[in-house]
This record gives structure tokens, sequence and C-alpha cells, in this order.
């Protein structure tokens, strides 16, 4: 069954004809193009798919394009301009948070979605934030660093961070 | 899933017309759904019917002594409702750890309730506040005890034309004390091995009404039977929180599985049930109400 979406993907709206089974995942992925958001388990456990859809931390692999018509999303590809890296990136970056990356864009995003919410996070609150999203290699507590810097750096900007 | 035609209706009489005319499959959140369908757990179904976007079925409630939870109502509200921190803090404690943040922001109570799991978190919670289910169909509505709605694993007494739309319990009291204590391999994202909830009135250090139930441990979740009618009219004791533990490891008939052994199970009831007392226990001490 093919529907009309009609959404906004990093601020741009996008209306496209797609197969209303496909996930969210998919449609950012093999309609979209937008592959910095990573398909992982497709059963929710991994959070390697983590988008922000209306504001909250979502795993794309759970929700069905049937379901997107007229809500908002962000993706890792909506944080930096150009060559300008978005404060939490850069502190990824600098905390050796990223190994072989692929839990990256996930982590980040459901960074971006802890920080909404919760601008000065204690550190039991980053790793609750962040337990739905699985590191292989580097171990999480780079990844809770870069997080509590991040919530450092961007103390003063306002809400929501991506808009 | 490719010849799956998918529904997706704004209001609850259009999605009941729609559930009378093709009995679809459910979607309210679809953290369990899209999974059992990815791993083959149930075929592709001809239609499903997405129901998220129903706004009226969202939401938290009172009315009079009535609390009413819509069943469209994510984890995350739950979590958010100071209504239910009130008269249903042990369903706080239950939701906090179902899933990750992620599926607590699109997993719903009523979906949490349809997929019919024995290990569902929210269901030992909701039977020791001895909910009501509002079921609806074009017929009309009939309200059912939860206890009386599940009658095995995925299995419920839901008609195909019904839908589930919303969850009532009459709020407690003062002498309302309530508990949920779960197991898993891990904090976030692990299905339960044993979960234990708990309700007890107490006044002036007498135990009233006592309602226990236990989850993981029998094809549905299950009331202590044994355990509660220990309870009666007893003060709350460390010999008693034990004496009562062990009579909870009769009441379930739990099995090995995947996640764990039934003996383990058996032996995990009565550590639950018994941490869950004593901690009512302390804190009636803590108040000074005892």
């Amino acid at each position: 069954m093919i529907g009309l979406v009609d959404v906004r993907v990093n601020g741009v709206r996008i209306r496209r004809h797609v197969p209303g089974h496909f996930t969210l995942l998919r449609f950012l992925r093999e309609s979209e193009g937008l592959t910095g958001t990573k398909c992982g388990c497709e059963i929710g456990e991994c959070g390697a798919c983590t988008v922000i859809m209306d504001g909250v931390a979502v795993n794309s692999c759970l929700v069905l394009t049937a379901e997107i018509d007229g809500s908002e999303i962000w993706t890792v590809e909506g944080l930096s301009h150009g060559f300008d890296l978005h404060p939490i990136q850069e502190a990824f970056l600098e905390y050796d948070a990223v190994h072989c990356g692929f839990c990256t864009p996930g982590l980040v995003m459901a960074a971006v979605a802890l920080l909404n919410e919760t601008p000065d996070p204690s550190e039991d609150e980053i790793k609750n934030f962040i337990a739905g999203n699985l590191c292989r290699c580097t171990g999480y507590l780079p990844i809770i660093k870069a997080i509590a810097e991040a919530a450092y750096r961007l103390r003063d900007v306002p809400r929501p961070l991506l808009a | 899933m490719t010849q799956t035609v998918i529904f997706t209706p704004k209001s609850l009489s259009e999605a009941l017309e729609v559930l009378n005319d093709k009995k679809p499959v459910v979607l309210a959140g679809g953290t369990d759904l899209l999974v059992q369908i990815k791993g083959g757990g149930i075929p592709p179904p001809r239609y499903i019917i997405a129901i998220d976007n129903i706004k009226a079925l969202k939401g938290i409630k009172k009315n009079g002594r009535k609390v009413r939870i819509g069943a469209l109502t994510t984890f995350e509200e739950i979590l958010d409702s100071e209504l239910l921190a009130k008269f249903a803090p042990h369903l706080l404690e239950a939701s906090y750890e179902i899933g990750s943040p992620q599926i607590r922001a699109r997993g719903t109570i009523g979906g949490n309730i349809m997929n019919a799991s024995p290990a569902g978190d929210s269901i030992p919670p909701l039977f020791v506040l001895e909910a009501h289910l509002i079921l609806q169909s074009i017929e009309g509505r009939r309200k059912v005890a939860i206890s009386q709605f599940h009658t095995g694993p995925g299995k419920t007494i839901r008609r195909r034309d019904e839908l589930l739309i919303g969850i009532e319990f009459e709020a407690g009291d003062k002498s309302s004390r309530y508990f949920f204590m779960r197991l898993g391999t891990r904090k976030a994202l692990a299905i339960a091995k044993v979960s234990a909830a708990g309700m007890l009135n107490i006044k002036n250090g007498h135990i009233g009404k006592a309602r226990i139930a236990l989850g993981a441990v029998a094809p549905t979740v299950v009331y202590a039977h044994g355990a509660q009618d220990l309870l009666a009219g007893k003060s709350l004791s460390p010999e008693v929180a034990l004496l009562v533990a062990n009579a909870a490891q009769n009441d379930c008939h739990p099995i090995d599985d995947i996640r764990s052994q039934a003996e383990y199970r058996q032996a995990m009831v009565g550590v639950l049930v018994e941490r869950g007392l004593m901690r009512i226990m302390n804190e009636l001490n803590g108040d000074g109400q005892r």
C-alpha cells in the first residue's frame, strides 16, 4: 500500500509517496538517502536508529511510515551546518566517545533529546537516558563525559536545540 | 508486509467502523507488534489499524474516586502524571522499568495490556488496583475486570470488533500502600523474569484489604491468593513478610524458558514479595504512622 506522507525532515518539508509498511528507518535511508541513521537490530533493542520525532527520541525501526504524516523529524544530518559541527558532535570527538561510529548517530540524537528536556542532567540522568543505546566498542564513560560537557557548553542556548 | 493495508484513523468512531468491517490487527505504539511481525512470531497481517493518533484515547483523568487512563497513554506520559504518582505510584515504578526512553515514548499502556504477555510490566500494578478495562465496539461498551481479561500468553477475551479504550480504577486513600518489584537480566530493555506488585490498606497498624499480583510466573498475571489471605488482619513485621513471601511461592506456577528457570523464578517470587512488604513496613515506620 503506497501512501502520501507530508513531513518535515531536518526542517525541510517533504511530500512523498512511500509504502505505508516501510518503517521510518527505511523511509529515511532508502527513500530520502539519509543514511546517517543506522540500521542495527531493527527490533528496538540497540538504539542505533534513534531519531527525534515531534520532540522525542524514538526508535525509527519501530515507527511505520503510515504514522508519520504531519510530524517533524530530526536526524543526525540536521545537526551540523556544513563543516560546523553541533556542540554535541564536537564533544563526542573531543572525548573520544566514538570508536567504530555505528552507535554514534543514535547516541548523539538521544543526547539532543535528553538536553532538550533536561539542560543540566546528572550523571545518573545521562546513564538512564542512554540505556536504550548500545555501544560495543568504547564503553560508555567517554560518551557520558561527552554528553555532560555538551550540556555545559549548551547551557545558555535556548530550547529546543533543533527547531 | 508489502500486501498489508494500514488504516490510520483520527477518531474513535472511524476506528470502530474499521474494526467492525475488517477485523484488523491493532497497532497501539508498535513496540511489540512490529517486533513480532519482524521476528515471524505472527504472520504479516492483511490489515493493520494504527490508532496512535486518536487523541481522545490519551491522557489521565480523575472523576470523583474513579481514575481513568486512556488506552493510548504512553509510558512516558504515565511517568509525567502527578495524578498517577499520587494514586498509583507502583504503576510509575513499573513504567520506569519498561524498555528504554525510546520505547516508553511510543509504547502505550493499552498496547501492553493487549499484548497479553504474562511478563507485561503494567499488568500486576493494575491487578492490585482491581482495575477494569473498558472495551468499545460499534455495538456498545463493556467493562471487564483486568483479572478476567487474559486467558493465556497472547490471549484475551477481546472480540475482534472491540477496542480497548481505557483503564479505570478506584483511587485509594491515605491507608493505601503500594509496591512494584521486578527482576530482569538488566534494568533496561530486558523482559521481566519475575515481577510482583502489592497493595495493602493499613489502618492503625492493621492490614485490611491486601492484594498481591505476580508476573511471569504463570500463563497470565495471577493474584497470590494464599499470600493475600495471610496478610488480612495482620500487622507488618519481618516475620509476617517472610511467611507471606513463602505463601506467594506456592501461589505461582512458573516454567523454564529462555529467560529463566522455574525453580529460580519461584524462589525469586518470595524475595520480591518480601522486599516489597518490608519496604512498605519501613515507609510506615519512617512516617511514624505505625
